[in-house]
């Protein structure tokens, strides 16, 4: 991944913060709000952006007679992830040298 | 400062500040001492109605000894429940910390469940001294471990008052049992026996203690936005 050229799903705080999330395994709705503490029209959108580049699979449940939506990232999400990450390294790298 | 250097150590900053926090949340976990202090106030519930039986119907009614053995049992077959139940809830959070508080704590309950029942199996039978002092050492080998776990929790979690807490009773623990105070135990309807006094408050412990230790947990979140500090193109405005 090149600096010039990060995906603009990087681009987003919110969004980075979302994928760093669940990197730690599946959360739900309420566990990202809490974690990011974003507002619940801002999260849905930021999620549903993610959702549609392929970075996490959203999946609706009733748990308990009450409608849950639970967030994992894809394979790809997370390649993607490492990706962004080795990429600060060397930003970081390049700065120390 | 160089743009690209500024986002990139913002990125990392944001990225170590989220997984902190996915690791510092102990809320789903909390359920779990909250479940360890209700299996022990219905194990002490089964106790005194065991008491409750011998008071009115004499010690050889056969059912006080189930409602007894009744609890014990209960106690670990709920233990190991518990302990299913909540690996595979810590597993799938992948939160570390709660991955080994669970661990902990089930080694300390059901490690010294079964060895104080090899230790009453292997007490030998009589009213001397010496029978007396082993009879009572058998309850530090349920709040030693105990006590140990409690340090643990405190110190994995960050959480300074429940070490603080710890440090006090533990304190409070020895000078009570050193003392040899006892106090009346099983009361409902008779007499029933005497009981050492820091038995009783080990009971106080592993069962309100305990759901106060949970419900702490659950409301002790660490609330610090971790969006705040990176405000470059977050707000409460939709980014798309």
């Amino acid at each position: 991944m090149e600096i010039n050229a990060i995906p603009e799903v990087f681009q987003s705080k919110l969004r980075l913060a979302i994928l760093s999330a669940l990197l730690t395994g599946t959360k739900n709705f309420r566990e990202l709000k809490s974690i990011t503490e974003a507002t619940d029209g801002n999260l849905g959108a930021q999620l549903k952006k993610l959702e549609e580049a392929g970075y996490i699979v959203i999946e609706k449940a009733f748990i308990n007679r009450k409608p849950q939506t639970s967030c994992r990232i894809t394979d790809f999400g997370k390649a993607q992830f490492k990706e962004y990450v080795e990429m600060l390294e060397g930003v970081l790298r390049q700065a120390d040298a | 400062m160089d743009q690209k250097l500024e986002s990139a150590i913002n990125d990392v900053a944001l990225i170590k500040k989220v997984l902190e926090k996915t690791q510092r949340d102990f809320s789903k976990v909390s359920v779990y001492f909250i479940g360890i202090g209700i299996l022990h106030l219905t194990a002490w519930l089964l106790e005194e109605i065991s008491y409750f039986i011998r008071n009115r119907y004499g010690y050889g009614y056969s059912t006080a000894s189930s409602f007894w053995w009744g609890g014990r049992i209960l106690l670990m077959a709920g233990y190991g429940v518990l302990f299913f139940y909540f690996m595979k809830k810590a597993k799938m959070t992948g939160n570390e910390i709660c991955e080994s508080m669970v661990k902990v704590w089930m080694v300390v309950l059901i490690g010294s469940g079964i060895l104080g029942w090899l230790y009453m199996v292997l007490l030998p039978s009589g009213n001397s001294d010496k029978v007396t002092v082993l009879w009572r050492c058998r309850e530090l080998i349920e709040v030693l471990p105990v006590i140990f776990a409690l340090f643990m929790t405190g110190i994995m979690t960050r959480r300074r008052p429940v070490t603080v807490f710890t440090a006090i009773y533990s304190i409070f623990y020895f000078v009570m049992f050193v003392s040899m105070k006892e106090v009346p135990y099983g009361t409902w309807g008779g007499v029933g026996t005497l009981s050492s006094a820091s038995g009783v408050c080990m009971q106080y412990l592993m069962s309100i203690g305990m759901i106060v230790l949970g419900i702490y947990l659950k409301w002790n979140r660490k609330e610090t936005s971790i969006l705040k500090d990176f405000e470059v193109d977050y707000g409460n405005k939709c980014d798309t």
